[in-house]
């Protein structure tokens, strides 16, 4: 028997079968078999077929087992790397296909699939948490998807973390793409990973397992310290770009509309449109928008709009020196989608930077895009110190995401809550400002109760491109109230140490937490239509709680909190 | 030299209706069906030409309180390639200001669409089937506004589809928002599925055109023509 051992997870083979514990408790009922392979035209392989042979190695703070599988031209070979507090297996195989021509392949881990704890609660990478309706509550991008997770009511359980550096593209096998869809036990106990094999040895399988003994809390950190420590974040330490952290509200200004415009004298009216503002507690920031829809209608260019913009650039400028004066940001928007036939990359950049230069923006609102283009940074920098990037479309990609320091967070499922967002989970100095784009009256109450759940700013979009779809006064007034509490604890939503999705001990409640040094934050939300009252999460150290937002009654005893929710009301708990 | 001819539309009785891609925002205008009675109106065969307009600028001295792009095409002045091209760079106030020198008004939506569709509703102006030979929907530049004879409508009018956007008599507000309604389309396409669609539009398709003022009222594809009553 082969046994290797990282933490209180450890793993034994034998007979090609494999059992797996946390200590004493079995992860599952038996053993199982390692793996069932299948190569088209050849047939199906199982370890107790093949031929196996052991080697073990070991170093400074790892031990490497590997177990090779061979038979009738097949070489699998399984290896399970301890490291860390982590047991990586992985699979690499070989074919040496009949007359050289490679068929299709496929590969299922019975063990994978039978995780088992009592009263354990699960979570998949492709549904992290679950609304009623059954849509994921979490919204993510599939190039970093999280781990599953299962863990036990006092927190010990087992993650598997399946890491993809692949094109997401499907008609790409590659390892890991299917195990980073599984959506459900069912999904779980029916994967296959469809794989091009060849004579050299392809990696089939990636797997990093985690012992855990405080469950979801800490399968999500530890997955968050391997995606973030890809990725560069220099930019997000800049001083000068920091007040885009502290922009609460950004303004949607689309400049076709009476709420900016007036028609009487021609000319915009900015202290009108703060001074209405004012009601949801101030904009932070505008982003003017004078170009979509009308682009297109003759050969004009976004660039061309700034001359014709009724007092053309200059009166641009002095519209942002006085937004400047009231202590508003202001942004400007590029499109990708316009620009001259033969403008290249380099004139783009130049044309951007001139810009900023010459008006004295404060960031470029990257429309419809998700990454920028490589010059834009260090050219606009050269223009002026403190633009801040923010792009239209969620950045998933590292080198967008180390460049775009903001982005609307428009991405969702459905329109119900809950709904958390990875990206703010996984870079919580990545500023996300929700959207309510075609939301109209409650969905409205939605969008800010999105807000406060997930701890973000809001943009403020009342004039759709000419869809006029106002907030009522009351909802300015929760804006008001959400843009003064979030203020007061923006350090604390913007820790490190955040999670989404907690475990709750209510099935209908769902939570995101913010942890920082013996403070905590704890939002939740009832997904049900009668007030909920009773315990809510456990193993929290704290003594004290206090909703902020929601104002219902809340406690702290032996480590659980407890309390009331209402329906459609987040709760912003503040624990000490 | 185009010089202005007046057709003549029979008082009738037409199935107005509208319709248009959807962008982003709403288009907050009558879109029909509805049964509508015209009176009889003439309608001008052509737009209305550089050559005309400048005629009236000369005429009259007409200068627009806020002149931004104002006849930016003409700053070298007529010649013989531009004269008989569809007058444009003017906004719906400088095309109403001519329209009123001449006599007549801009047209109404349902004018300008049923002097386009003639008595049976026609899809364009010369039937109902596209044909490209029928009017400049996509080329680089403006063409003389009596370059497409087989373009005409049911009534004689011509150029009524491409070459460029007309203007129509109504300005919409909607307590938020000011904007026009533009009719047939024009030469231009641009390139992005997010620009306003340019190309030859049908006769039952209008193109809301969101106003602010300025340089941004006028454009280099928006030209029109004018009606007035018969008495």
């Amino acid at each position: 028997m082969e046994m290797i051992r990282a933490g209180a997870l450890h793993m034994e083979i034998q007979d090609g079968m494999l059992s797996a514990y946390l200590d004493d408790l079995p992860l599952f009922q038996g053993p199982e078999e390692l793996f069932a392979l299948w190569l088209e035209g050849v047939g199906n392989y199982s370890p107790g077929d093949m031929e196996m042979t052991a080697d073990r190695e070991a170093g400074p703070g790892w031990e490497l087992l590997t177990a090779a599988f061979r038979k009738e031209g097949a070489l699998l070979r399984m290896d399970f790397l301890s490291r860390e507090e982590e047991i990586r297996v992985s699979a690499s195989i070989t074919v040496d296909w009949p007359e050289g021509i490679p068929g299709r392949a496929s590969l299922r881990l019975p063990w994978l699939a039978a995780f088992r704890m009592e009263n354990g609660a699960e979570r998949f990478p492709a549904k992290i948490g679950r609304k009623r309706s059954g849509a994921t509550a979490l919204q993510m991008k599939k190039l970093c998807p999280p781990p599953y997770c299962l863990e036990g009511p006092d927190g010990r359980g087992i993650g598997a973390y399946f890491p993809l550096d692949a094109a997401n593209i499907s008609w790409d096998p590659c390892r890991n793409f299917e195990l980073c869809d599984i959506a459900s036990r069912k999904d779980l106990e029916n994967h296959c990973l469809h794989l091009r094999l060849s004579p050299t040895p392809t990696l089939a399988v990636d797997i990093r397992l985690w012992p855990l003994s405080d469950g979801w809390r800490q399968c999500f950190r530890r997955f968050r310290e391997i995606i973030r420590a890809r990725v560069p974040q220099d930019q997000y330490a800049r001083e000068d770009l920091r007040w885009i952290r502290d922009t609460c509200l950004c303004h949607f200004t689309y400049a076709f509309s009476r709420e900016f415009f007036d028609y009487e004298s021609g000319k915009p009216d900015l202290d009108k449109l703060l001074q209405e503002g004012e009601a949801f507690g101030g904009y932070d920031c505008i982003l003017l928008w004078h170009e979509y829809p009308r682009l297109g209608l003759d050969s004009r260019t976004q660039w061309d709009f700034y001359d014709d913009y009724p007092g053309g650039r200059e009166g641009l400028k002095q519209l942002i020196a006085r937004a400047h004066e009231k202590g508003v940001r202001v942004m400007l928007p590029f499109k990708p989608w316009d620009s001259t036939p033969d403008e290249n990359s380099h004139q783009t950049t130049a044309r951007i930077a001139a810009l900023i230069r010459e008006l004295d923006v404060d960031g470029i609102f990257y429309d419809t895009m998700n990454t920028v283009p490589e010059s834009f940074r260090a050219a606009i920098d050269a223009a002026r110190p403190g633009v801040v990037f923010v792009s239209e479309s969620e950045p998933h990609e590292t080198r967008a995401l180390e460049m775009i320091t903001c982005s609307w967070n428009q991405y969702r499922t459905d329109w119900s809550m809950p709904e958390s967002n990875l990206i703010r989970f996984l870079f919580p100095l990545h500023t996300r400002h929700a959207i309510s784009r075609w939301h109209m009256g409650a969905q409205k109450d939605i969008a800010i109760q999105r807000a406060v759940f997930n701890g973000e700013g809001m943009v403020i979009w009342q004039d759709i491109f000419g869809a006029w779809l106002p907030y009522s006064p009351a909802q300015k007034q929760e804006i008001a109230r959400w843009k003064q509490l979030r203020k007061e604890f923006l350090p604390l939503l913007e820790t490190m140490d955040c999670v989404p999705l907690l475990t709750t001990l209510a099935p209908d409640v769902h939570a995101n937490g913010f942890f920082c040094g013996d403070k905590a934050i704890i939002t939740l939300w009832l997904d049900g239509d009668e007030p909920w009252e009773g315990e809510l999460i456990s193993r929290l150290p704290y003594a004290s709680a206090c909703d902020r937002w929601g104002g219902q009654p809340m406690k702290m005893e032996d480590g659980v909190l407890s309390g009331r929710l209402e329906p459609g009301r987040a709760a912003f708990v503040v624990l000490e | 030299m185009i010089e202005n001819q007046w057709l003549n539309i029979p008082a009738s009785r037409m199935l107005y209706m509208v319709r248009h891609r959807i962008m982003e925002g709403d288009c907050q205008a009558e879109h029909g069906p509805v049964v509508l009675h015209l009176d009889a109106y003439q309608i001008q065969k052509y737009p209305v030409t550089n050559a005309q307009y400048m005629r009236f600028v000369e005429q009259t001295g007409y200068c627009p309180a806020d002149g931004s792009g104002f006849l930016r095409h003409l700053q070298g002045g007529l010649n013989g390639e531009n004269a008989d091209l569809p007058v444009t760079w003017i906004n719906q106030g400088d095309a109403a200001a001519y329209a009123a020198w001449i006599g007549g008004r801009l047209p109404t939506q349902a004018q300008w669409q049923h002097a386009a569709e003639g008595p049976d509703g026609l899809i364009w102006p010369w039937g109902n089937q596209f044909d490209a030979s029928c009017a400049n929907g996509d080329s680089p530049s403006l063409t003389p506004v009596d370059r497409y004879p087989q373009g005409a409508s049911p009534f004689g009018v011509m150029d009524l589809c491409g070459n460029a956007w007309e203007w129509t008599d109504e300005i919409m507000d909607d307590g938020m928002h000011r904007f026009a309604l533009l009719r047939g389309g024009c030469h231009y396409r641009g390139e992005h599925f997010w620009h306003m669609e340019g190309g030859c539009h049908s006769n039952q398709n209008h193109e809301k055109m969101p106003l602010l003022g300025g340089g941004l009222d006028r454009s280099a594809t928006v030209s029109f023509r004018c009606v007035r009553e018969v008495k």
